[in-house]
């Protein structure tokens, strides 16, 4: 049995956790993107819909909330084609197999990617009362989640569906301890196997923080619908600004990566460059050697990967 | 000469307004959470049983609540992963569990049985209804019910195309299952005993909404509550073909978690970050129409509340996630004082408009005007009114109030205009204790001292009722208009007089059997009962012939009865200087409430309080004003019944605890005598406040005294019928009707059954004939020491056989044993010396006669 996470990685996990944001400040763009089903796959969602997972600690037994910020269509930060005429469902699971089950961790919405026991449900449209706010989702009791030992805690998976129409929903999530207001839980975290997201337009850059597990040889990264509109580049501890791969509209592309040994249970820092001033929505994720969707984390284990120079020392007599 | 003014706005006068804001008082609040015994801090469902407990049901325990303790139940499953979700009370002693794995126990004294399982498809159970039937709902849209022989089987909802939606919460309304779902509203048409409903409609006002709670009005209406979306009546009528549905919606912003009807009227709202709302609804209108009363905040209750539930008492039990639950109690009384304002000592109160009361005070006329919304009062001197003491006040009719001051000064008061009255008399140190108006239009007028005066409508003096005609005293307290033209006077030592229409005075005394003679006040009560209130002696009621009375030991707070009035149910209450009762005059059950129930520490001034338009009571003190909530009416007469918990011989539980009548007694054998009995009466609100009487007839024993303890033990019962029987007590007044009771026989044992006694006799009565049998035969040594036996046993048996009774006459000292063996010994010694003569005589016969031949 795969183990998903070696046991290193999950002590450096708990040593490095806080809830914040998803996406959090060390990813650095701000929101998610999901299309309506009926949009076109060219503007930058490929399967209109995103899952997520967030991870309570087992020693959390308080309510928590999932605060959804902007999570109508509408108004503010969406993106719109023609009228406005999208919903789009929230859904949160919780119970056996919410994460263990194995078409939960696909990248695409297969049949069981909507695993576990589902604990709640809403739908959006254009209700402005949510319009550049947040919703409150719970609160939720953390044994309603998918316990997990190697990962210390219960894990939630909420999954993003565009059920209608054809617009983009922008938007982010905050793991609360609190209804009213964004209140981190201590070691706490959020991961997901793909991205759908608006990279960052005023030349700042996103990122994304897969973690390099020890079993990993190899890493492929594929983005989808860049439209040639920036660089990616990848960070460890043992590389530099390695280039990677770069898709036009409405196609993917994909490059890989080759980890060594001093790679294994660290952090990879995929950065994302965008052209400045345009509005690019991007899918990004990436397979191991096994070609297993390997899980990127909002807050990086083991913090962000700084690269280790080499340096040679003569000494001269 | 009338002073005529026009007000624009009674409140736009130079005084400041004085709102006195409801505090947070009125409502009494307890959490319960896991350091008062809750284990678990979310609240699935909470229902109370018919015996009074409360079901709790939490993610990680089921327990049952009496008011003290939380008594934790085991939920049957061998995972040790369920819990309940769901409560649905089946009648007396049963109680249907919903868990999260989709299956229905249904738990009763005696046990837990497994109702229905599912499928591999089901999981929680949301809600249960009873509706005839038990119906039930899961998570993944499992609809099932219970069919006439009482099994659940799954009932098919045909859907026009799949449901993705989570159900939340359902009602059956006549022939249609209505259920609410995170994603709008569904209707089905369900047949009673069909295995599939019809699908019939999406309501599509609700697409995507989600509904959190629906609440059934009457057989076409129901209140649906939205997450975000206000709550809505919508009309869901019987027929096949779907879409006739009307909708209203309310309180747009509303994000609604529960709905509970407290009654017809009023509606509680929980709702998911704003505490609660209470809200009126006029159904009477075809729009029904809907105003909020008030808003518990946060300095009340915690914000975030989900369940709502209503128990027997008129407690609301609200669910905090996270927290557990809070007790919410409506204070019967709210206190209005203002030190600022020191209006002085309240004489008298009355309605004077819709919304506003009328105030006479030692230092002047006041106008208190009730803000409904606010649940508070302000209070203003009457603009133009003379700053003097004001003794007296008498509803004409609504916005016409006449006044009168202490020193004579008689007004009318309406809202636009105060007008002075002349009376003819003249009030030099006289005081005007009180005014009054008969159907004619003329005054009344009680003085203080000098008995009372009757006015003609323009003041004129027409007669005098005092000691010089005809009175036993001047000291008149009341004057009363009764329907039938008689005018009744209550009076301090003059007891009760009545003028007839024919102006003659009867004087109802001590010898006309009429107890009382200090009287302070007279009331009508509903059916022509004539209610009269004294000072010491209770009040006593006149209906038709007949005279009854209440006083402190019929459970009325006091004998001092400064008032009575009736609320807007018809209850009648006794006002008293530092309480009140209400008075169930049928059943002669009071409830009575004092200081420990809130109402306030100031005495209550004679017949000071009056009932506004919304049926408050009113309640005038020394300085200040009660308000006797009436709204959500928490005094309907509250039933705790009685039960037994536990019933033990010999320490094992008695298998059939139901009370028994005389003829039902369950019978135990002679060993298993001794016997415990538990018994309680369940009040959530007033825990502390039962107590027991207890009695076991055919113990020749005493009843116990009254008191908190609910358990009796009773070891080495005697063979014999037995009946216990307990009586339940509240607030001092015996509360059960019939005391409960368990009969129980305790059987003999076999050895003091008649049918042994007679073996016994026979057996020594044979002995006894063997022995002379054989003595005459032959006397022998052996035939000696058999009668020496013989003897001896039946000296040993009839020694035994008397001791008990030798014993409770001369105690247990050993002096007397001796003696009674003594005795007995000297009373068979002589039997013994005949025998043995007798047997020897024989022989020797016997031997003679063997000689001859």
């Amino acid at each position: 049995m795969k183990i998903y996470f070696t046991v290193i990685g999950l002590v450096l996990f708990s040593l490095t956790s806080v809830a914040q944001a998803i996406p959090s400040k060390a990813e650095g763009f701000e929101y998610f993107v999901t299309f309506g089903k009926q949009a076109e796959a060219s503007w930058g969602d490929d399967d209109f819909s995103q899952t997520i997972f967030f991870i309570i600690p087992k020693n959390y037994t308080k309510p928590f909330y999932i605060r959804i910020f902007d999570p109508e269509v509408g108004g503010m930060h969406d993106e719109k084609k023609g009228d406005f005429n999208t919903y789009t469902r929230f859904t949160l699971y919780g119970g056996k197999g919410a994460h263990s089950n194995k078409a939960a961790r696909s990248i695409d919405p297969i049949p069981g990617y909507n695993s576990g026991v589902r604990i709640y449900s809403k739908t959006f449209g254009g209700q402005p009362q949510y319009d550049n706010k947040f919703y409150v989702m719970g609160p939720f009791k953390p044994i309603d989640g998918e316990y997990d030992a190697n990962m210390g805690g219960y894990i939630f998976k909420i999954t993003v569906d565009g059920v209608k129409g054809d617009d983009g929903n922008l938007y982010n999530f905050f793991l609360s301890s609190q209804s009213n207001s964004n209140v981190s839980i201590d070691g706490a975290n959020a991961f997901t196997y793909e991205y759908a997201l608006r990279l960052k337009s005023d030349g700042g850059v996103s990122h994304i923080y897969p973690f390099i597990d020890a079993g990993l040889s190899s890493v492929i990264l594929y983005n989808f619908d860049y439209d040639k509109d920036g660089e990616v580049y990848v960070y460890t501890v043992s590389k530099n600004r390695h280039v990677s791969a770069v898709s036009a509209d409405n196609v993917w592309a994909k490059q890989a990566h080759k980890m060594t040994k001093a790679e294994h249970n660290t952090s990879m820092d995929v950065q994302l460059f965008n052209k400045k001033g345009v509005n690019n929505n991007v899918t990004v994720y990436v397979l191991n050697q096994y070609e297993d969707a390997v899980g990127f984390f909002s807050v990086p284990i083991g913090g962000v990967p700084k690269y280790r120079y080499k340096v040679k020392v003569n000494i001269t007599q | 000469m009338a002073i005529k003014r026009i007000f624009n706005l009674i409140f736009s006068c130079a005084l400041a307004i004085l709102s006195l804001g409801a505090n947070a008082q009125d409502f009494s609040t307890t959490m319960f959470g896991e350091e008062e015994g809750l284990e678990g801090s979310f609240v699935n469902d909470a229902v109370q049983d018919e015996f009074g407990y409360l079901w709790v049901a939490t993610e990680v325990s089921l327990s049952k609540y009496n008011g003290v303790d939380f008594l934790k139940l085991d939920i049957a499953d061998t995972t040790g992963l369920s819990y309940a979700t769901s409560l649905c009370s089946g009648g007396l002693d049963q109680m249907l569990v919903g868990l999260n794995t989709g299956f229905v126990l249904m738990y009763s004294a005696s046990d837990v049985d497994t109702m229905f399982t599912g499928d591999s498809s089901s999981s929680i159970v949301q809600m249960l209804e009873y509706d005839n039937l038990f119906y039930g709902i899961d998570a993944s849209f499992n609809f099932f019910g219970t069919n006439d022989s009482g099994t659940f089987s799954t009932i098919r909802l045909n859907q026009s195309e799949e449901i993705f939606a989570n159900p939340n919460s359902f009602q059956i309304t006549e022939n249609k299952l209505v259920v609410g779902t995170n994603e709008g509203l569904y209707i089905w048409q369900l047949n009673h005993s069909d295995t599939v409903a019809e699908f019939v409609s999406y309501v599509p006002e609700f697409e995507f909404v989600n509904i959190t709670a629906l609440r059934t009005i009457d057989k076409n209406k129901l209140l649906v509550g939205t997450e975000d979306n206000g709550f809505w009546e919508i009309n869901v009528e019987n027929e096949t073909e779907s879409k006739h549905i009307n909708v209203q919606r309310s309180m747009a912003s509303l994000n609604v978690s529960d709905i509970q009807l407290i009654d017809e009227k009023h509606l509680w709202i929980s709702t998911k970050f704003e505490g609660i709302y209470i809200i009126e609804l006029n159904f009477e209108k075809e729009v029904t129409a809907q105003s909020l009363i008030r808003h518990l905040g946060s300095d009340i209750i915690p914000q975030e509340t989900n369940k709502l539930m209503l128990d027997k008492e008129g407690g609301i039990w609200v669910g905090v996630p996270g927290a557990g639950m809070v007790q919410v109690l409506v204070n019967p009384f709210e206190y209005f004082e203002d030190a600022e304002f020191n209006f002085g000592k309240v004489n008298d109160v009355t309605s004077f408009t819709h919304d506003q009361l009328l105030i006479a005070t030692d230092s002047g006329l006041i106008i208190a005007r009730i803000h409904a919304d606010k649940d508070s009062c302000s209070f203003n001197y009457f603009e133009n009114a003379p700053r003097q003491t004001f003794s007296s006040l008498f509803f004409e009719k609504q916005n016409s109030v006449v006044a009168a001051t202490v020193n004579g000064n008689v007004f009318r008061i309406t809202t636009s205009l105060i007008e002075k009255i002349e009376l003819k008399f003249d009030f030099t140190g006289i005081d005007l204790k009180s005014i009054r108006i008969d159907n004619q239009g003329n005054f009344w007028i009680i003085l203080d001292g000098l008995g009372a005066a009757k006015f003609s409508p323009n003041g004129e003096l027409l007669k005098r009722y005092d000691i010089a005609n005809g009175f036993l005293t001047n000291d008149i307290r009341y004057i009363f208009f009764d329907l039938f033209d008689n005018i009744f006077f209550g009076t301090y030592v003059g007891g009760l007089v009545r003028e007839g229409s024919d102006g003659d005075l009867s004087f109802v005394s001590k010898e006309d059997k009429f107890p009382f003679v200090d009287i302070n006040t007279i009331y009508q009560h509903t059916n022509n009962r004539l209610v009269i209130g004294s000072s010491g002696s209770g009040l006593i009621i006149i209906e038709n012939d007949s005279l009854y009375g209440f006083d402190k030991k019929d459970g009325l707070f006091d004998n001092y009865v400064v008032g009575i009035q009736t609320d807007e149910n018809n209850n009648l209450w006794s006002i008293h200087r530092n309480g009140i009762s209400r008075i169930d005059v049928d059943s002669r059950k009071i409830i009575s409430f004092g200081k420990r129930d809130g109402f306030p520490e100031v005495p209550t001034m004679t017949n000071s309080f009056t009932a506004d338009d919304f049926g408050n009571l009113w309640i005038g003190h020394h300085k200040g004003l009660t308000w006797l909530h009436s709204p959500v009416d928490n005094y309907s007469r509250t039933y705790f019944p009685t039960f037994f918990t536990a019933i033990k011989s010999n320490k094992n539980q008695v298998e059939n605890q139901k009370q028994t009548s005389n003829n039902e007694s369950q019978f135990f054998e002679h060993d298993k005598n001794n016997f415990s009995f538990e018994f309680v009466a369940i009040s959530l609100r007033y825990p502390g406040r039962m107590k027991y009487e207890y009695k076991l007839e055919g113990a020749n024993g005493e009843a116990s005294d009254i008191s908190s303890l609910n358990r009796a033990v009773y070891n080495n019962l005697s063979p014999g019928e037995y009946s216990f029987k307990v009586n339940t007590f509240f607030n001092g007044i015996k509360w059960t009707e019939q005391p409960i009771e368990y009969s129980f026989e305790i059987k003999k044992p076999f050895w003091q059954e008649l049918w042994f006694y007679l073996l016994q006799f026979g057996v020594f009565f044979l002995l006894v004939l063997a022995t002379i049998f054989i003595g005459i035969r032959q006397y022998t040594i052996y035939t000696k020491i058999m009668l020496y036996i013989t003897l001896f046993l039946v000296f040993d048996y009839v020694e035994i056989l008397v001791e008990p009774y030798f014993r409770g006459v001369t105690g247990s000292a050993p002096v007397f044993q001796v003696l009674s063996r003594l005795l007995l010994a000297l009373f068979l010694f002589p039997i013994e010396g005949y025998l043995k003569g007798y047997f020897r005589k024989r022989n020797e016969e016997r031997a003679v006669t063997t000689k001859t031949d």
